[in-house]
């Protein structure tokens, strides 16, 4: 099977649509498109699969800006930072052009970001070659201190990354190969399987929480029109293609950085989007450089995310972490061994990331929503009940294992609870890859050096990353101290200024 | 606000119940030669963690909660849903071996459409729609058995 054979180009043409209907529609989110197909993906080989996974992932964060366009609530959070404005421009000019802003930039950031996945994860394999278990160590530790705070409380982001991470113990340990917490169930002691905890956290919990909050019964508005006036195609190719011309230095700004956010491990799309819209918005950008900025941006993420992933094996979002537990479940170890074994699997994953933006953004974009503006007739209550049915099916599918439809209970509910006291549920599933990876590095590096701890300092590349990790402790805990105290001179303000009212 | 700061707190407690659970079980684990510690140190790390992130939250829930109005559960309604379709979960594997994967699957997204007050012409669609694409996909396509 090749990257040009048709099952992979229809894997890449399908997942790229089912990745936009769920991308668009508000409150279906990309993670949630990723856990109900990977059940499906599994079956299918590296090649059909991959092709699929990149399809959905590329295409569900830029078709969040559908949702924005036509009903103004973002189809992904990466989408949020910048829904005001397209929705305006959708408004005040034409649906069609605001659907444009949304697809040529994405495809060109999300090339942009292709190019430095091709380099950076070459260059990072190269380096990764040297690496021994103590680099690696440091490596995954700095994975899940800013996987941790990069969320706003440290402590809930501490308590999902130590859930996912006691989740991931369960099974033989890797020390000696003794079972831990199976409880005499030999069911569990190949440990709980990544694909059904990430079906229960992001397929059964969203429907557990639609259930508890009643909030299915919204209806939205459609649109009858996409342009006003010239054609269609006039308005999302060529006008959109000439304020790209003319924005050029904005496109390659927010594509370097877009990229480079979601290089950094626990930061994605949302926060790139977030960071490149927010500062044109500072400048005194019109509504279509702030949604330009914000669109190249979320998409080079997507790319830049990818760089750790493939060659390091460390997940820089909720999405790779995905990528990898679909990775390791097919037998694929990512990082160098991912470049030495499977040379033609990476290949065709750039050629999938350049087919994704230079063709399916693009073409894909208009047909997806015109797709999605049908479908948003379709009422969440009927979406929620399909969700679920497939949630107990692909659990089921994954082993063929009656047994795992009680994990899917008990996660669904532990995913549940955490979701409404505002637990991050993607530092769940990272501490659920990472967690392994940090006691398998950290004891085979104490097995070896007959637990001298000072081995984890003596070697200059592990030095490094130790002071990186301490580094971004000290920054990210000086940045909580600023904004900490920032807000507490506001409500000293705010209670100064209220007896006066 | 109030309901959040109540799941706030079960969500702490149970961080607490799970890390305690962690550092109880992990002292029955064998420890490696030469006395040095084995598969019980990382459970028993992250059992300290979670003990001490729950308690934390559990204690900011509460001082937080004391500021406010007080702790409240809100929608009734919904928690028994959610609870019904938990303990149904439950009830999946005997199903699946009781009536096949198709009837079970489509009585799964019935169940959840009845709950949430969809139109019967929905519930059908569902049902139908459900049925023809576990079959088609599931087990024509993929081989899945059931």
């Amino acid at each position: 099977m090749s990257f040009f054979s048709p099952e992979a180009l229809l894997a890449l043409l399908l997942g790229s649509l089912y990745g936009a209907v769920f991308g668009a529609i508000p409150g279906l989110t990309a993670t949630l498109a990723l856990s109900l197909a990977i059940p499906v993906l599994l079956f299918l080989g590296p090649y059909v699969a991959m092709a699929a996974i990149i399809g959905i992932t590329s295409t569900a964060i830029f078709a969040g800006d559908i949702g924005s366009v036509l009903v103004r609530i973002p189809g992904t959070p990466a989408s949020a930072a910048y829904t005001e404005e397209i929705y305006d421009i959708g408004q005040e000019r034409s649906p069609a052009y605001a659907l444009g802003i949304a697809s040529i930039p994405s495809a060109i950031g999300s090339l942009i970001g292709l190019v430095f996945l091709v380099l950076g994860s070459l260059a990072l394999v190269w380096l990764a070659k040297q690496f021994s278990s103590f680099e690696y160590f440091w490596l995954v530790l700095l994975g899940i201190v800013s996987g941790i705070f990069a969320v706003p409380s440290l402590l809930k982001g501490a308590i999902a990354f130590g859930i996912g991470m006691l989740l991931a113990t369960i099974g033989y340990d890797p020390a000696l190969g003794h079972p831990r917490f199976t409880f005499g169930q030999p069911n569990l002691l190949g440990g709980i399987d990544f694909i059904i905890a990430l079906v229960a956290f992001f397929g059964v919990s969203e429907v557990l929480e639609h259930l508890f909050h009643g909030s299915s019964r919204q209806e939205f508005r459609r649109l009858e029109r996409l342009a006003r006036g010239s054609s269609v195609f006039r308005e999302f190719f060529v006008e959109t293609w000439r304020l790209c011309l003319r924005e050029k230095w904005g496109l390659w700004r927010s594509s370097v950085i877009g990229t480079f956010v979601g290089f950094l491990p626990g930061a994605g799309s949302d926060i790139a989007a977030w960071i490149c819209s927010n500062f044109r918005r500072m400048r005194g950008g019109t509504k279509e450089q702030i949604t330009l900025e914000g669109t190249t941006a979320n998409n080079a993420a997507v790319a830049g995310a990818w760089i750790p992933a493939m060659a390091l094996g460390i997940p820089g979002d909720t999405l790779t972490a995905i990528l990898l537990g679909m990775f390791l479940a097919m037998g694929i170890t990512p990082g160098p061994e991912l470049f030495n074994k499977y040379s033609s699997l990476v290949v065709q994953i750039y050629l999938a990331f350049f087919l994704a933006s230079v063709v399916i953004m693009p073409f894909g974009g208009y047909l997806s929503a015109l797709i999605v503006n049908a479908l948003l007739k379709i009422p969440m209550r009927a979406l929620m009940g399909m969700v679920l049915g497939l949630c107990v099916v692909g659990t089921y599918a994954v082993n063929n294992n009656p047994f795992d439809l009680y994990l899917l209970a008990i996660l669904g509910a532990l995913g549940f609870v955490l979701r409404q006291g505002g637990f991050p549920i993607g530092q769940v599933v990272l501490g659920m890859i990472l967690g392994p990876l940090l006691e398998q590095h950290f004891m085979v590096s104490m097995i070896k050096t007959h637990w001298s701890f000072a081995s984890f300092f003596e070697r200059p590349v592990a030095i490094l990353l130790a002071l990186a990790n301490a580094l971004l402790v000290a920054l990210m805990l000086g940045i909580r101290y600023q904004q900490w105290r920032r807000l507490n001179r506001l409500r000293m303000l705010a209670s100064l200024a209220k007896p006066e009212e | 606000m109030a309901t959040e700061r109540f799941w706030e707190l079960v969500g702490a407690l149970l961080a607490f119940g799970l890390g305690l659970a962690a550092l109880i079980l992990s002292r029955g684990l064998p420890q490696m030669e030469g006395g040095y510690p084995g598969p019980a140190l990382f459970p028993g790390i992250l059992g300290v963690l979670l003990v001490c992130c729950g308690l934390g939250v559990f204690l900011g829930a509460l001082l937080q909660a004391g500021h406010s109005r007080g702790v409240a559960v809100e929608g009734r309604k919904g928690l028994v849903n959610t609870l019904g379709v938990l303990l149904s979960l439950g009830l999946a594997p005997v199903m699946l071996a009781r009536l096949g994967l198709i009837p079970t699957a489509v009585a799964y997204a019935l169940f959840a459409c009845l709950l949430l007050r969809a139109r019967w012409q929905e519930v059908l669609a569902v049902g139908v729609a459900m049925g023809l694409f576990v079959y088609v996909v599931f087990m024509r396509f993929l081989g899945v058995q059931g």
